[in-house]
């Protein structure tokens, strides 16, 4: 706790020095080739094997190295060819089949061809690979067998000519799509020559070339002049590894780093002043923040203790004071970026009164006791303390335990917990993001609560086998509606993340699916005068 | 080398392997009883969600699956020919993840000890001499200073003036010992410098109202002899045992120091490899670690030697 202060102490002291410094305005809008561009990241990306990390700051590596067979467009978030050119769904919503766009190369100089997406999606299923990913793939017809090793491929992926590859999945699965999205297509020859090494010195098609990797200090890329979809502006990327917050802020003031994220201490202090406030982007993050509920441990299993509290918490006033208005107030599941997004959904307001009568129908007169679990951040201790002080108002009393992340998630997937605090990216489709409310997900799978309302089962089921996008979305909103009047979660807020870049920089859309998932190639710096 | 001296050395080398033994065992254990699946962990990372499918193919990917006692057999196995296994976290081979930061970790440590042993024998040599002058008083509180500093809090205080105010420095980073290492090692040598200068001091005054030194002076030796032979010599043991210990600390890692200058050393490896449950990687550094402390206590124990010769082992 004392070097969270202290540490924050010390930005405070950088961002009043930098508050002086003046900032001229980008002089150009002409995009201009060359420079070397800095980011950072707060930890190693650890592996950059497309099939075996799914951490936010190995993609963000990764996208720049890799060319994925399906994108999503950062603003509007609709699935958008990448390395296929064109791609259709047939056979009842069964059948996918993509065609390559014809000339793109890998670093080392080879077309990519339908043989390398068949590879790459069978080298996930791979049970040597130890892929997080199988999940994904998982449904394609043959796939179990080709995991179990009684087969030699898989029969649902056909390589129809060198730019067509077909994929059966077993199911109808409207979501299944959004799974190409992150599919980064890794040659199959240069895989297979570096073995466990590729997640090393990884070989893509995307913009950026790997060059070197200094562990747990940078890596860096440099251009690719032969990039299909056109040489990058930038000339080198490096991603610095940085792990303290107010280093970060120094690195930025002083130059070093091209954008930094901005936490909630430090939001403010660039979004409010009207010098940096330009070049502060902002997105409404797909992550909704929230306290998850055991719906099994009494007197949670009763639906009114559970809308109690989530009448008993001031959302507007914790946003705009402890989250620094780095956030919008929730009132359901999906956010504000999410095309599912309900604006007549009104949730819950803040209504004390209301929160005390429930607890009195639910026979909690004189309230009652629970656990209040988050992480072992500062920043979490800092939550925990305005809902516990909430909480009391409506005569709840309410004990903080705060543990290491992966044990606070370990317990609850176990049902061990009242409560956790804690916050969901469930991705662009609606479908996906609801997940944790499907009784097929209890536990480590998502459903931490484990909630069961048959009817959301049932709406959801159909939502997936929905290639209608209006349907899909109605049978979502309809499952929110229902899910928010449980409560198995107290809908606390929407992340707003938010960067800020230095006044050079140019070309840079904030992804809400990740804020720092940036299309680095379409990025450019004006260079200083 | 002389019989005696050989044989001690084997013996202590000996007496490592027990040592070994223990501590990868109560680091095992303890990873063991430690809530949170490493598997859950790593794929919890990003989405929150665990897919049973996928984990229980990456358990087997890992031995995980195995009983308890048989995946400690598999690791002392392993280790005994020199490997150490894949880290779940980066899947890479850990006495190269290891081997790789050493470079930046022992350039810290060296440099951090040089500047402290510099600051710290000097000062405490030169108060000893001036005992209750004003030189005296003002390194004893510049001293109290030193050893009170928190760590990240003298980091971020030359950051902001050097990097920051002056533009002197780059904030962090990893590169050329000029400019990269200057913060970190000031920050970590500061403390170490304070502790130092104390110890030499106190040592020292112990040393010079020696009988000996008495005898010494009394003889008519030089005083500069008096003082590098006689004096500082014989004060020098406590000192040794000191830097011998400090040197094992550092050598394992000074995390806070490389955190927040951003320095890839061994104990952002350690600590990031705990978060995440990577035993491989932890049970590694921890035999990194064990070694550098055995290896160095055996040299501080063989330097007595040197400086007393009254010391011997047989």
């Amino acid at each position: 706790m004392r070097t969270s202060v202290f540490t924050w102490l010390a930005a405070a002291s950088l961002a009043v020095i930098a508050a002086f410094t003046p900032i001229q305005p980008a002089a150009g809008q002409i995009p201009v080739s060359g420079g070397h561009f800095r980011r950072a990241l707060s930890s190693d990306p650890a592996n950059l094997d497309p099939a075996l990390t799914n951490t936010s700051r190995a993609i963000a590596v990764k996208m720049t190295i890799f060319d994925s067979l399906l994108r999503q467009n950062p603003k509007t978030l609709a699935i958008e060819p990448g390395a296929a050119e064109a791609w259709s769904v047939s056979g009842n919503g069964t059948i996918l089949t993509f065609r390559l766009h014809r000339g793109i190369r890998f670093h080392h100089g080879r077309e990519m061809t339908s043989d390398d997406v068949k590879y790459t999606i069978e080298r996930t299923l791979t049970p040597q690979m130890g892929s997080p990913f199988i999940r994904a793939f998982d449904r394609i017809v043959g796939a179990r067998e080709f995991t179990a090793g009684q087969a030699r491929e898989v029969s649902g992926i056909s390589a129809l000519d060198r730019y067509t590859v077909q994929i059966t999945n077993s199911v109808v699965d409207s979501t299944f799509p959004l799974v190409f999205t992150g599919l980064f297509i890794v040659p199959k020859d240069e895989a297979e020559r570096l073995g466990r090494d590729f997640g090393q010195r990884p070989v893509g098609s995307g913009p950026f070339i790997f060059v070197s990797w200094s562990r747990d200090s940078s890596l860096l890329l440099k251009e690719n002049p032969d990039y299909w979809e056109g040489r990058p502006y930038i000339s080198a990327l490096e991603f610095r590894i940085i792990p303290d917050p107010a280093t970060l802020q120094a690195e930025f003031e002083t130059g070093r780093l091209d954008f930094i994220l901005l936490e909630d201490p430090t939001y403010r202090r660039y979004a409010d002043d009207p010098q940096w406030k330009p070049y502060v982007v902002e997105v409404a993050e797909l992550f909704t923040r929230h306290m998850g509920m055991n719906t099994t441990k009494p007197p949670l299993n009763d639906a009114r203790v559970r809308q109690a509290i989530n009448f008993a918490i001031d959302k507007a006033t914790t946003v705009r004071t402890v989250l620094q208005d780095k956030a919008f107030v929730a009132t359901g599941v999906f956010p504000p970026s999410l095309a599912a997004f309900d604006p007549s959904l009104r949730g819950y307001e803040y209504n004390p009164q209301r929160a005390r009568e429930l607890l009195a129908q639910a026979g909690f007169t004189s309230g009652f006791e629970m656990d209040l679990n988050g992480s072992s951040s500062p920043v979490a201790g800092r939550w925990l303390e305005v809902l516990q002080r909430y909480l009391a108002d409506a005569g709840i009393r309410a004990r903080i335990v705060q543990q290491d992340f992966g044990v606070m998630l370990d317990r609850a997937g176990k049902g061990e917990l009242m409560t956790y605090v804690l916050s969901h990216g469930g991705g662009s489709n609606c479908v996906n993001y609801l997940g944790p409310f499907r009784s097929r997900n209890f536990g480590v799978a998502g459903n931490r609560m484990f909630y069961k309302n048959d009817r959301v089962d049932a709406l959801m089921d159909e939502a997936e086998r929905t290639f209608d996008p209006r349907r899909q979305i109605q049978l979502c909103q309809e499952a929110e509606r229902l899910v928010v009047a449980d409560a198995p979660w107290f809908f606390w807020n929407y992340n707003k993340a938010a960067l800020v870049h230095q006044p050079n920089v140019h070309g840079i859309v904030g992804n809400p699916l990740e804020l720092d998932w940036i299309q680095m190639h379409k990025v450019w710096i004006q260079p200083r005068r | 080398m002389p019989k005696g001296i050989a044989s001690f050395i084997a013996r202590r080398l000996l007496l490592a392997l027990p040592v070994f033994v223990g501590v990868t065992l109560v680091t095992f254990v303890l990873m063991q009883i430690v809530p949170g699946d490493p598997v859950a962990l790593l794929m919890e990372e990003k989405v929150a969600s665990v897919d049973p499918a996928a984990a229980r193919i990456m358990r087997a990917k890992w031995g995980l699956d195995d009983p308890v006692p048989v995946q400690y057999l598999k690791f002392l196995r392993n280790a005994v020919r020199g490997d150490l296994g894949i880290s779940y976290r980066t899947d890479r081979n850990v006495l190269t993840s290891i081997l790789e930061r050493l470079p930046a970790t022992a350039t810290l440590a060296i440099s951090a000890l040089g500047l402290a042993i510099l600051i710290g024998v000097t000062t405490g040599i030169a108060a000893a001499l001036r005992q209750n002058t004003v030189f005296d008083s003002a390194s004893i509180v510049l001293a109290t200073i030193g050893v009170s500093i928190p760590n990240f809090w003298l980091g971020l205080l030359l950051i902001y003036l050097l990097a920051v105010q002056w533009r002197w420095l780059p904030p962090s980073g990893y590169g050329p010992a000029f400019p990269y290492l200057i913060m970190p090692a000031i920050t970590l040598g500061t403390g170490l410098s304070a502790v130092i200068a104390r110890l030499t001091r106190s040592s020292m005054l112990d040393v010079i109202r020696a009988d000996y030194i008495r005898t010494a002076r009394a003889k008519g030796l030089a005083g500069r002899r008096v003082f590098m032979v006689h004096a500082l010599r014989n004060a020098a043991i406590p000192i040794v045992t000191v830097i011998g210990v400090q040197m094992s600390g550092l050598l394992s890692g000074a995390v806070i120091t490389e955190r927040v200058f951003s320095w890839p050393g061994i104990g952002r490896l350690l600590v990031d490899s705990i978060a995440v449950r990577d035993l491989p990687m932890v049970q590694g550094c921890v035999l990194f670690i064990a070694t550098i402390f055995i290896g160095l206590n055996l040299l501080v124990d063989l330097s007595y030697v040197a400086l007393d010769p009254r010391i011997k082992y047989e």
